[in-house]
């Protein structure tokens, strides 16, 4: 915006006019901090001169916790951790116990969790839709967000039991079988499917017809990947900024490599860039959840065998997978016990939290909440 | 920057990696195993910094720096720093450690070569008490509370909950004494800040002792 705004007249200036740098503090409760981040900020009128980002609200221990239950309960805690999309906070953490203790997990549960892990990406996206375009303005968009989380969390409940905290993907495969009740699974599933592109095609229709909305988010906060990466930057953020790095197709895992989708990116990595990633992301996970109900066999065991006697070995793992917001990733180490000797979270939050202090400088303040809100923050894997 | 710019040539298989580490690393006298999952390479922690500097100036394409933590080990009285570093160009990752002991835990700051490492350092900091030296910013960033340093250390235990009304019945607040009152309050005595010990309402305001009842 600041580009075209017309120079002011010399007689309306005063150059005498003397200013001071406020001080402020925006959060940890706001409107527009995306759960309880506290920002203080260091403001010259409108520009933000400094921003110090400052966590811990949510901190309640989750690593170490997890560190003191058997490990088939540890994933319990873990969905606390990004609660948006909880299948994935379990799926990394199962993942990572799997490969430690060298359990197979049968077909069905794989592909049972892909559909899961990806059903949670949209509703962590049209989460994202919503609180984007609310923060933009446009407060229309909001309930178009939720309308679709809804939906989902109904299936989710009648999977798991619960709409948010699911409990559902354990070590070795599920907890329990899909639902078949009130209709088969894959049925209410191609339901929601075909519910998902009507809702992303009203979503998006919403945006394109918007000027205002991409006149606040166009060329607010452009970043370069080598900044990106210096920052410890991934996910949607990452791929805007031009580099096609999806965990799903480096590191493929809980047979993703499978699948046929695009990595969608963007140029200059603006607001607009990350947005539009998201956007397209999703249409991404309705084709991986079409291919894998296609794929999915309809019999099969839901849990592979686990060994009566749960213990872990003496080694260490590292299990990245690709999450809404960017690398999720477990470094989990065994010491023969049926509890991890450590259990560390790598959040992607984390590091985008840490990079707001860079990327806000020099903001109008204005544009705080549209930076903020384009990292897509959860704090609960900020603070675990 | 387009993909097309990623230089695709040059995509090192890891018996390539411990060669070529074994050459950056040289004056470091490091430690390196090829483990199943990665390269691993203990280091003295006085070298860190340099060595950091080392591998991003070389040809490993270890480009992004995913975490930075601590793991505890008081059989051997130290604590073990993990730095975990991957590549946008090839599958390889390189796990870079040191250990610090328990009465000198410090190891120099990375965050001149590796922006990203900041918050991660101040959060191994609060939870396994090692100091990095040299860091823009060595405040707590999750634990500020004293008691709740060194959190993850083994020898930390795992507790009864806290009552946290208790605890935060004071804080300091830039040097002053801030009374904060964490109870149920009438909506006429929201905002006040009084003794929060002061004497219950005559009308049987609430109170938690009161709501228990």
């Amino acid at each position: 915006m600041s580009d075209q705004t017309p120079p002011v007249p010399p007689e309306l200036l005063e150059p005498d006019l003397a200013t001071v740098e406020m001080n402020i503090n925006m959060g940890p409760q706001h409107p527009s901090t995306h759960g309880v981040l506290r920002l203080e900020l260091t403001l010259d009128g409108e520009e933000i001169v400094r921003a110090i980002p400052d966590i811990g609200f949510l901190h309640r221990g989750i690593e170490k916790i997890c560190e003191t239950w058997a490990i088939d309960r540890a994933p319990i805690m873990a969905d606390r951790a990004d609660y948006l999309s909880g299948f994935n906070d379990e799926l990394v953490l199962c993942l990572a116990a799997e490969r430690l203790l060298g359990i197979e997990v049968p077909a069905r549960a794989s592909y049972a969790r892909v559909i899961l892990a990806e059903l949670n990406r949209l509703t962590s996206h049209m989460m994202f839709y919503g609180a984007f375009i609310a923060d933009a303005g446009l407060s229309t968009g909001f309930m178009y967000g939720w309308i679709l989380r809804e939906q989902m969390q109904d299936l989710f409940e009648r999977i798991s039991g619960a709409r948010l905290l699911h409990h559902y993907i354990a070590v070795g495969g599920l907890k329990e079988d899909l639902p078949q009740t009130p209709k088969p699974f894959k049925d209410m599933t191609r339901e929601l499917l075909d519910q998902s592109r009507e809702a992303l095609r009203q979503a998006e229709d919403l945006v394109t017809e918007s000027d205002f909305f991409v006149a606040r988010a166009r060329n607010v906060n452009a970043l370069a990947t080598e900044a990106a990466l210096e920052l410890g930057i991934t996910g949607p953020m990452l791929r805007a900024t031009g580099l096609a790095h999806d965990i799903r197709r480096v590191a493929p895992y809980s047979r993703y490599d499978e699948f046929e989708f695009e990595i969608p990116i963007g140029t200059i990595g603006d607001a607009y860039d990350r947005f539009t990633v998201r956007m397209l992301e999703m249409r991404e996970s309705i084709k991986i959840v079409e291919q894998a109900l296609e794929a999915m066999p309809s019999e099969g065991e839901h849990c592979g065998e686990l060994p009566r006697v749960l213990r872990l070995p003496d080694s260490e793992v590292y299990l990245r997978t690709e999450s809404p917001r960017g690398e999720l990733g477990v470094f989990l180490k065994g010491d023969g016990n049926a509890n991890a000797y450590r259990v560390k979270l790598r959040a992607p939050s984390f590091s985008h939290a840490a990079a707001l202090e860079v990327l806000l400088e020099g903001a109008w303040i204005a544009d705080s909440v549209i930076i903020g809100g384009s990292t897509d923050l959860v704090m609960g894997e900020v603070d675990r | 920057m387009a993909p097309e710019d990623e230089v695709v040539a040059d995509v090192p298989g890891a018996d390539e990696i411990v060669g070529r580490l074994r050459d950056v690393l040289a004056s470091f006298a490091p430690v390196i195993e090829r483990r199943e999952q990665w390269v691993e390479a203990r280091l003295r922690p006085a070298h860190m910094l340099e060595a950091a500097k080392a591998i991003r100036d070389s040809t490993l394409g270890f480009n992004f720096l995913s975490y930075v933590t601590g793991v505890d080990d008081p059989d051997e009285d130290r604590v073990d720093v993990l730095y975990h570093l991957f590549s946008t160009r090839h599958p390889e990752s390189l796990l870079l450690r040191t250990h610090v002991p328990y009465e000198s835990p410090r190891v120099p700051s990375v965050t001149p070569v590796w922006p990203g490492a900041n918050w991660h350092e101040r959060e191994t900091t609060d939870m396994f008490l090692v100091e990095f030296d040299g860091h823009p910013y060595p405040k707590p960033l999750l634990l500020d509370e004293d008691d709740l340093r060194g959190a993850l250390l083994k020898r930390f235990p795992v507790r009864e909950p806290v009552d946290m009304r208790q605890r935060f019945a004071e804080r300091f607040v830039d040097g002053q004494r801030m009374p904060f009152r964490l109870r149920p309050v009438r909506p006429e005595a929201a905002g006040v800040l009084s003794d929060p010990d002061g004497p219950p309402a005559e009308d049987g305001g609430s109170s938690p002792e009161r709501d228990r009842q």
